[in-house]
């Protein structure tokens, strides 16, 4: 596993963060975005999501009532899901979950850890800390070889 | 004309014949969120499997009063936006039920029947007149979108950039343990408390244009009760008055923006949210001052119903708008910046 952490970071450097995980990622990488509610997930999934070239002009919504939101990035498809109010992993199955686990596309899946059996074996996750209002402590650690997260750099 | 329209994008499973558009003969609704409340959410299998086992019940109360599947003229369905295995089901019973009965199938969008809403009524209680250009908000748990609607045109002026009003409704209600759905406790606690208790995060400032944020809301009341401690148990009535407030005047300040801007005849807010009663009274209030007629409809046709899906769906087929057998569902919509929307009909 590998693994990077990030201290105190500002909102504008957790998207920056974002912007080069999504450079760096691998096709059909499967993202789990942890934290508790208000620990920015969907501030990086919107990172995410433009960093693989969705136009700043569209809108990266939280996906807590739609459960699965999908987005046409310039080269990518881009999957957006939250599991916050799923209550058993069946419920997985039910929503057609594990086909874009399977898929090509980039998957980046709020309160997965809810679940963590039905984690592949190459998850990526990205752990968010809310240390104080305006600043978060963000933790990488992949399961993925080809994810370069060592190439991650804050300026 | 009479259409049954079926509705099934969320909680409720839904059936309603609705007369010309305009007046409801039938309006069923079967509710789920007594199954919902012991997870403290929708629960989407629970839900598909709920819809399964009331779709039949609930179309043949609903086309009873007309004499049964003989007494309508069209079949319309939501096919999207929303949770698909649930629109599924919704979908496919209209398809089986146009098939058989040789009437015709009408595909409605979710949004644009919340638009319909507050123009239907009953025989002895008409509803108001339809007219345009309107300012129109619709608040929901999963929509947070203002429309300026013209003759022939329709245009999003903003939309939420995170959160939708009635999620962030949902997640402070269960932040403070308040339960599910978010709406009716967060009022309800709401009555007995001060809104000027704590000072919350209004709306987004000049540069975000028509647009809603309701994230930044919801971690503020996060931060309030981690820095209330113990005591937010015996704030909760000040901390609910506070967000709802703050929830309130960040939707109003937008609306009151676009009334600047624009010339309206009505003004009219329509989805679950729309229940709201502060937000009702409110509204009304800004009406007044801006001198429009504001539509607020019934909260029975605010929350998800299947009149609404009639409604538009008269619309549709009067224009000959029918749908093939191959019909889909549809998950979501996107909101680009210029207001366009870009969303798959499948019609």
């Amino acid at each position: 596993m590998k693994s990077r952490f990030f201290k105190n970071l500002t909102e504008t450097q957790t998207m920056e963060l974002a912007r080069q995980t999504a450079s760096l990622l691998p096709e059909g990488a499967n993202l789990a975005l942890c934290g508790d509610l208000g620990s920015g997930k969907t501030h990086f999934a919107k990172g995410l999501g433009h960093g693989l070239g969705i136009p700043q002009g569209i809108w990266i919504t939280s996906p807590t009532f739609t459960l699965i939101n999908h987005y046409q990035g310039a080269d990518h498809k881009f999957y957006h899901a939250d599991l916050y109010r799923l209550g058993h992993e069946d419920e997985l199955f039910e929503i057609g979950f594990y086909d874009l686990v399977k898929g090509p596309e980039i998957l980046a899946v709020e309160w997965w850890d809810q679940f963590p059996g039905t984690y592949p074996e190459q998850i990526i996750k990205v752990i968010l800390e809310k240390v104080s209002p305006i600043t978060r402590n963000l933790q990488i650690q992949s399961e993925h070889p080809s994810f370069k997260a060592e190439q991650l750099n804050l300026l | 004309m009479k259409i049954l329209g079926i509705e099934t994008s969320c909680d409720e499973t839904a059936a309603a014949v609705v007369e010309d558009g305009k007046y409801i003969l039938s309006n069923i609704i079967s509710s789920q969120i007594d199954v919902h409340s012991i997870y403290g959410g929708v629960v989407p299998e629970i839900a598909s499997r709920h819809h399964l086992n009331s779709l039949l019940p609930v179309i043949e109360q609903a086309i009873a009063p007309v004499g049964g599947i003989e007494g309508i003229d069209a079949v319309a369905v939501t096919n999207g936006p929303g949770l698909i295995g649930s629109l599924l089901v919704g979908v496919q019973g209209a398809k089986t039920l146009s098939w058989i009965s040789g009437k015709k199938l009408v595909a409605v969008n979710h949004l644009e029947a919340h638009l319909k809403a507050p123009f239907i009524g009953w025989k002895n209680n008409p509803p108001p007149e339809y007219q345009l250009p309107q300012l129109s908000l619709l608040v929901s748990g999963g929509h947070t979108i203002l429309y300026y609607v013209q003759k022939e045109k329709v245009e999003i002026l903003g939309a939420t950039r995170d959160d939708a009003a009635g999620e962030a409704f949902d997640k402070v209600a269960k932040m403070t343990g308040l339960g599910y759905p978010g709406g009716p406790v967060i009022e309800k606690y709401s009555k007995k408390g001060n809104p000027e208790a704590f000072r919350l995060p209004r709306a987004l400032h000049k540069k975000g244009g028509y647009d809603f944020s309701f994230s930044g809301l919801k971690t503020a009341v996060m931060n309030l009760i981690e820095n209330l401690g113990v005591e937010a148990a015996d704030s909760i009535h000040d901390i609910a008055a506070s967000f709802q407030m703050a929830a309130v005047d960040s939707l109003l300040e937008k609306v009151q923006l676009a009334l600047e801007n624009h010339e309206v005849e009505l003004l009219v807010v329509a989805g679950g949210v729309a229940a709201n009663s502060l937000l009702r009274g409110k509204v009304i209030e800004l009406a007044e001052k801006y001198g429009v007629a504001a539509v607020l409809p019934p909260k029975i046709l605010c929350t998800d119903n299947a009149a609404m899906v009639a409604a538009k769906g008269y619309e549709l087929a009067k224009d000959k708008n029918f749908s093939s057998y191959d019909l889909n569902a549809f998950s979501s919509s996107f909101f680009t910046k210029r207001g366009g929307l870009l969303n798959k009909k499948g019609r």
